[in-house]
């Protein structure tokens, strides 16, 4: 036996110990001796027999023998030696393993693999030596040479691991199929067949880089077919067992395990493949029976069973799974919608007038958007694409239903009249329609928000805005408000919507309400003890430009005391305020009198009866004043008789108010009238002396409501005129910024600018046409196409 | 070359002589006697077109400045040579479209009262078919003028501007109308009325 001989045979003893450790026990000891032995002795010795055999006695020292081309060829016979050595003992597993299968098999596979796993590294070390010189060198040469550690892994996976693999994936098969069929079994045994398929890498070993080919043709792949036709069979036994539902619940807990499952044991670069295959054959394949379950769903509002089947379609991706869904979606809450507006028209509360009209509506309309709002967040994560569905049927039915057909109703209209009954005061029924039991505020709050839901959706937000401040600005004046809070919560409200250019409009109108308590505070302050009149009076002061009141209708000659009171208020205003012109509004102010009938009888008769009269009727009923009358004196004991000539002439008010309001006084009972006690204008008027009545306090004057189709028409134009402004204004933006640009391209732009209505062209073409009379555009004289910006 | 005390003479007798602020210029009276001798009928387009070169801002009113370099752009001594221009003018229109187009579009601010930016639809409506003479489109507009009185009041400038161009590119058949065009407003309203069965 040569030295090399003798000292291979030492080593082998020592592999062979170190690959059977787990039968025999390791110890350090035995290290230390075999790595020693390789690096001195080993070396040393291949030295020494080396240097025995060569002519002259030359000596060598161990640096060198790596160098040489001797000593080359003994790190060959050792590396050669151990890969044979290892080989065998490989060949010895395998046979080995041929005695077991199923979970046996992996069982006796994970135990070889981790002992074997070791033992590599440790043979990999003591082998460090001919790492670092012989290996390094043929590397660097360009040899197809791998490290210890490499080579051991070669040789399990050539020897062992081709050899057994089938029938480990038979057994890996049986035990998932066993798990995916309820039993119990041990995950860890595919995890650690995985994790050696994993780690024998590429079929290339020479680059050093771990690949995943074995893993991926070896496992993956298979297992992968596997899989999917296990489902296959299962997914065809439960359809014929139940129904799509019961299906799709059982896809959806079965997919959740395997989710679960596969992060314990496979790597985790294959998650996204297995879960593709998964995704085809569960719910690909029955991708069209879903989808068509997916209205009917609807219809009985499942959420539970939407949720499942939307988190089902979500994994086949947006095109393929939830694209159907959303056309499905938006025309079934549009229908929705329309239905629900339908329903109302066909209510007789909602021909009661515009109150209930509005309420109804907006009502009809909140229920569906919050219907569908709630399955959109419950049932479908607010995902993106169904809400933007949901967004689009909001905006059709909203604007295009069947209330809003005609001219006489529309969407933006009704919204501010229904905003205008919860912000009223006298409107239990529209409040109450909120919770009960939450308070009074937040209620109003919940309904204000609701409210400003809708209008985000309207198409011609610009009606609303102009709709909703002729209430507001009515509520103010008239005082109606139920809650100043409440008004102003609107008013920030609208402006999250739609900025500072319509609000800012409304915050001035309150501040001029605002303003004026505080002057009529200091006026009455100032005139305490100066006025000598017995009655209290305040006055409104109102910034003309912002605010949609018109001027009155007929002139009106004030009773004497009124004048005089107002010449004083005027006298104190004009000290903080110089050179402002007053309009007066007398149509919008009220009155509250005492009236002390001549041949009163009853409880009031001594206490007097109280009126709230407007400045009208005020001014009528004053020229009967016993005091004030227009010089006749008592023309009987039931005081003066007046002919409507002389009431025209005394209060100067047109025929039409002044035989208006003395309709409302006839009708009650204030006066009697020769004419069978109704107003004409042919009649002699004179108080009904013997007045009596139950109520103490009557009202009077809020009984000429507004005409609500003129209300409209007065929106309308309003709305069209701002509008043609508008659009004039942003042209002549555009133009100033581009100086000239083509017919086309222009009208483009202005649609695109104007956000709070959609613009028509041939409203675009007027503005234009208004813009070059006015000279602020001409058209190009070479091209009539286009336009020019005149500076 | 017609010397400048000829032309003032010629002038002087169509000159307004009762004017207190003594400026120079030919009013409507003189303006008609004008016409009368040059054999123009007051109906007609010639007594236009003899404003038009005589540099006149209102209608029946010419001052003397506008009146000598008219009579001299157009190498005019006397009644005779006037007429033959003026003739000449007119014939020109049909041959000339840039001539013809200053024609009319000063026509526009002879319509036009004072202060009035613009033209009363029943005077555009008495004009045009002078001035234009057959040309359908004008015809057409005229009718249609007409039929939609009570809601057309007036006619802007630019109306009155773009309708020339109409006149020039508009198919019998309205194939190649747009409303998404840069026309007026109001040629989409007419182009809808033409096309109505009852209109044709």
């Amino acid at each position: 036996m040569s030295d090399a001989d003798r000292i291979w045979s030492e080593l082998s003893v020592g592999v062979d110990s170190i690959l059977n450790r787990s039968e025999e026990g390791f110890e350090k000891a035995l290290y230390v001796r075999l790595y020693t032995l390789m690096q001195r002795s080993g070396v040393y010795n291949f030295c020494t027999s080396l240097k025995s055999s060569l002519p002259g006695g030359t000596y060598y020292t161990p640096a060198d023998a790596s160098s040489t081309v001797h000593g080359s060829m003994y790190g060959r016979q050792l590396y050669t030696r151990l890969n044979d050595h290892v080989s065998q003992y490989m060949i010895q597993v395998a046979e080995k393993s041929r005695e077991f299968s199923g979970d046996d098999l992996l069982s006796f596979y994970n135990r070889e693999w981790i002992k074997y796993g070791d033992a590599a590294k440790t043979i990999h070390h003591i082998f460090d030596y001919l790492n670092r010189h012989w290996i390094q060198r043929e590397q660097d040469e360009g040899n197809n040479v791998c490290d210890i550690n490499t080579l051991m892994f070669r040789l399990w996976r050539n020897n062992f691991f081709m050899d057994v693999r089938n029938s480990l994936l038979e057994s890996v098969f049986s035990l998932m199929k066993r798990i995916r069929d309820g039993q119990v079994a041990d995950l860890n045994l595919v995890k650690s067949v995985v994790d050696s398929f994993v780690s024998l890498g590429s079929d290339d070993m020479a680059s050093g880089s771990k690949k995943m080919e074995v893993y991926d043709s070896y496992f993956l792949k298979p297992f992968i077919e596997g899989s999917r036709q296990y489902y296959e069979a299962e997914c065809e036994r439960v359809l014929k067992e139940g129904s799509i539902r019961n299906y799709m619940i059982w896809v959806f807990d079965r997919l959740k395990e395997e989710d679960d499952r596969a992060e314990m044991y496979l790597h985790e670069s294959s998650l996204r493949e297995f879960g593709d295959a998964l995704n085809k054959v569960l719910i690909g394949k029955q991708r069209a029976s879903l989808i068509s379950e997916f209205k009917p769903m609807l219809q009985a509002r499942e959420k539970d069973d939407l949720a499942r089947l939307y988190e089902l379609l979500k994994r086949l991706g947006e095109t393929a799974g939830l694209e159907p869904l959303r056309d499905t979606f938006r025309s079934f809450v549009e229908d929705a919608g329309l239905e629900a507006v339908k329903k109302v028209c066909g209510e007789q509360e909602a021909a009661e007038g515009n109150a209930n009209k509005s309420r109804l509506f907006v009502q009809a309309l909140l229920s569906v958007h919050e219907l569908y709002s709630s399955i959109l967040h419950d049932s479908f994560k607010d995902d993106p694409g169904l809400s933007k569905a949901l967004d689009h049927a909001c905006q059709k039915f909203i604007n295009e239903n069947e209330m809003c057909a005609g001219k006489d109703n529309n969407a933006a209209r009704l919204l501010a009249n229904y905003c205008d009954t919860l912000l009223r005061k006298g409107n239990a029924t529209a409040r109450a329609a909120g919770e009960a039991g939450a308070s009074s505020e937040d209620n109003l709050e919940k309904q204000l928000t609701q409210a400003i839901c809708v209008y985000r959706y309207l198409k011609e937000q610009d009606v609303f805005q102009v709709a909703y401040g002729r209430f507001f600005a009515r509520r103010l004046v008239n005082e109606q408000s139920v809650s100043s809070h409440g008004e102003e919560m609107m008013i920030s409200l609208l402006k999250e919507v739609s900025g500072m250019d319509f609000t800012s409009r409304l915050s001035r109108m309150f501040s001029d309400i605002t303003v004026s308590k505080e002057m009529s505070e200091r006026f009455k302050e100032t005139m305490r003890d100066k006025r000598g009149d017995d009655f209290e009076f305040d006055m409104k002061v109102l910034n003309t430009g912002s605010w949609p009141l018109k001027a009155p209708e007929t002139k009106l000659k004030l009773p004497a005391e009124l004048d005089r009171a107002v010449d004083q208020y005027l006298e104190f205003y004009s000290k903080s305020h110089s050179g402002r012109r007053f309009n007066w509004l007398w149509q919008y102010s009220k009155a509250e009198i005492k009236m002390f009938f001549p041949k009163a009888t009853g409880p009031a008769a001594k206490t007097g009866y109280l009126f709230q009269v407007s400045t009208y009727q005020l001014a009528i009923m004053m020229l009967f004043n016993a005091e004030s009358g227009p010089g006749t004196g008592y023309d009987s004991e039931d005081g003066p008789t007046l002919t409507f000539g002389q009431i025209l002439t005394a209060t100067e008010l047109d025929k039409d108010t002044a035989l208006g309001e003395l309709e409302v006084l006839c009708k009650a009972r204030v006066f009697n009238t020769s004419d069978g006690n109704k107003a004409t204008d042919t009649a002699q008027y004179t108080l009904n002396s013997g007045y009596k009545s139950k109520r103490m306090r009557m009202n009077l004057a809020g009984l000429r409501k507004p005409d609500a189709k003129k209300d409209a028409k007065d929106i309308q134009k309003s709305v069209d005129q701002d509008r043609s402004m508008s659009i004039q204004a942003a042209i002549v933006r555009i133009m100033k910024a581009r100086k000239q640009l083509v017919h086309r391209e222009l009208v483009q732009a202005t649609i695109e600018i104007i956000k709070l209505f959609h613009p028509q062209i041939s409203d675009i073409k007027q503005a234009i046409s208004k813009l070059i009379d006015n000279g602020f555009l001409a058209r190009d004289e070479d091209n009539r196409d286009v336009y020019n910006y005149l500076a | 070359m017609a010397k400048g005390n000829d032309l003032q003479a010629w002038f002087i007798e169509y000159q307004d002589l009762d004017r207190s602020d003594g400026q120079a210029v030919i009013m409507p009276e003189g303006f008609e006697r004008l016409c009368g001798a040059l054999e123009f009928d007051m109906d007609g387009i010639e007594p236009m077109a003899l404003l038009w070169r005589l540099n006149a801002a209102e209608l029946g009113k010419v001052e003397f400045a506008g009146w000598e370099s008219g009579m001299r752009a157009m190498n005019v001594h006397d009644t005779a040579e006037l007429k033959q221009a003026i003739r000449s003018t007119i014939d020109d229109f049909g041959r000339n479209a840039a001539l013809f187009k200053s024609f009319y579009r000063k026509m526009f601010d002879y319509l036009r009262a004072d202060k009035q930016k613009s033209v009363a639809a029943e005077d555009a409506v008495a004009v045009l078919p002078i001035v234009t003479g057959n040309g359908w489109v004008f015809e057409k507009f005229v009718k249609f003028l007409e039929a939609n009185g009570d809601r057309i009041k007036t006619v802007s400038r630019d109306q009155w501007q773009s309708l020339l161009e109409l006149s020039k590119t508009l198919k019998p058949d309205l194939s190649n109308y747009s409303s998404e065009d840069a026309w007026p407003a109001m040629f989409d309203e007419l182009v809808e009325w033409l096309k109505k069965p009852e209109t044709a």
